[in-house]
């Protein structure tokens, strides 16, 4: 999930919409120091939409507040989002094109067709 | 002989002539005194004449004898004839060995042929600097060279503390698993535009407890801006056709294009909008590469370089640049 929060469509479509059919949860060693220092670096409000989008918004505030990182309830349920919940099965779909990217095996496909590319 | 036998009839028809006359006995005493050393003479003659033909006779003999001998010699060679059984036998053996060096020559002109058709081929898919397996064998190679400069520069790393390091082509996926596993507080991320080599890269670090996520990408284009603080290309760096450096299968994985460098320039065209302020890049190119024109590239940009580790595998002068703000 963390990582579809980084991709964006072709020109500067973001964030993606995503679409997901088959979600996988894995259990990931939680480290709340590497959360605290992931966050200044999402678009909350983009991570907040997009975890509801796939119905794991649950207890995620929809503004952040300050001091998040004293937080450990909160890291802990952002840690849960970003990195045990992995879309293996669904698409991504650009805000500006409409062009859809699928996922499958939890690796979304971002190639382009030659048309695309020019 | 003749002389003697009419001389012997004359002197018997005078004898007989003479038995009834007394004065002739004394004619005959008279004759055969005055014939005597004749018939003597004529005795020894014979007599010589026959020892003389018995020495004849054993001289034809003994003539005889050689004439047999040259004769059973002239016959039978019995002498000659296993020299000349060894000699074709000899011939024979010649002939095989020959025939077996003809052989053998064959099967080398053969060989030589198809390793000549084989060295065509390679050298038109990967010129000098190509690695003999560009497949599997030595991408090996140059990722172990790149872990062991991002282990060189260990400390460095652990120091900028990284949050988001991108493998972009990470093929296999063992150099962003290395980096996982020696920075555990980092978000790994990889690409490959080759899907198999997506899976792979996550099976690698799914294998080594490592999470990684892999898109199938270009080179890192659908990323957000400034997104990553760690970038690690090992690129396609073989000197190619162009048209070979376009493909998505494994020649994806080493054909490089024109100066091998086609991929790799237009990675560094987008790294200062995908790399972080203070992030850092590390490139692997070799000699081909001409990495000072990377250098100046990259500089143009505003890059400090470093070489990090340079080695030499097969003739070829693999290195690790690194460049930062």
């Amino acid at each position: 999930m963390l990582t579809s929060k980084c991709l964006k469509g072709v020109m500067t479509g973001y964030p993606l919409a995503i679409n997901a059919t088959n979600i996988k949860v894995t259990e990931v060693d939680f480290n709340p120091e590497f959360i605290t220092r992931v966050i200044p670096k999402l678009d909350w409000e983009v991570l907040w939409t997009a975890a509801n989008s796939i119905g794991h918004g649950e207890g995620l505030p929809k503004i952040l507040e300050p001091k998040y990182e004293d937080n450990e309830e909160l890291l802990k349920k952002v840690h849960r989002v970003l990195l045990e919940v992995e879309i293996e099965e669904g698409n991504l779909t650009c805000p500006e094109s409409g062009r859809q990217f699928p996922i499958s095996k939890g690796i979304p496909n971002m190639l382009l067709t030659e048309a695309e590319v020019q | 002989m003749d002389d003697t036998e009419s001389t012997t009839t004359s002197a018997d028809e005078n004898t007989g002539n003479l038995l009834d006359n007394p004065t002739r006995d004394t004619l005959a005493e008279g004759l055969l005194g005055f014939l005597k050393p004749t018939v003597d003479q004529l005795d020894d003659r014979v007599r010589a004449t026959r020892i003389s033909q018995l020495e004849l006779k054993q001289q034809i003999e003994s003539l005889n004898e050689e004439l047999q001998n040259v004769r059973s010699a002239l016959n039978d060679h019995p002498d000659l004839d296993p020299y000349v059984k060894k000699l074709i036998s000899c011939k024979h053996k010649v002939t095989v060995v020959l025939n077996v060096l003809q052989a053998s020559q064959d099967r080398l002109n053969e060989i030589r042929r198809v390793v000549n058709k084989e060295k065509r081929v390679r050298t038109a898919v990967l010129p000098e600097a190509a690695p003999q397996e560009p497949e599997q064998g030595t991408s090996a190679e140059d990722s172990f060279l790149l872990i062991d400069a991002l282990e060189k520069d260990l400390e460095y790393l652990k120091a900028k503390n990284p949050v988001f390091c991108l493998e972009v082509g990470s093929g296999s996926g063992i150099v962003i698993t290395a980096l996982g596993m020696v920075l555990p507080q980092c978000f790994c991320i990889s690409t490959d535009i080759n899907r198999n080599a997506c899976v792979m890269s996550k099976d690698t670090a799914s294998y080594n407890k490592v999470v990684l996520d892999a898109c199938n990408m270009d080179l890192a284009c659908f990323f957000v801006d400034k997104m990553f603080d760690v970038v690690i290309f090992n690129p396609p760096y073989v000197v190619t056709e162009s048209e070979e450096c376009r493909r998505t299968d494994i020649t994806a994985s080493w054909a490089g294009g024109v100066k091998g460098r086609e991929i790799t320039d237009r990675l560094l065209d987008i790294i200062p909008k995908k790399l972080a302020d203070d992030g850092v890049f590390y490139l692997l190119l070799v000699q081909e590469n001409i990495p000072d024109e990377v250098v100046k590239i990259m500089s143009g940009y505003g890059y400090k370089c470093d070489i990090v580790i340079k080695r030499k595998v097969r003739n070829e002068q693999q290195l690790v640049l690194k460049f930062y703000n």
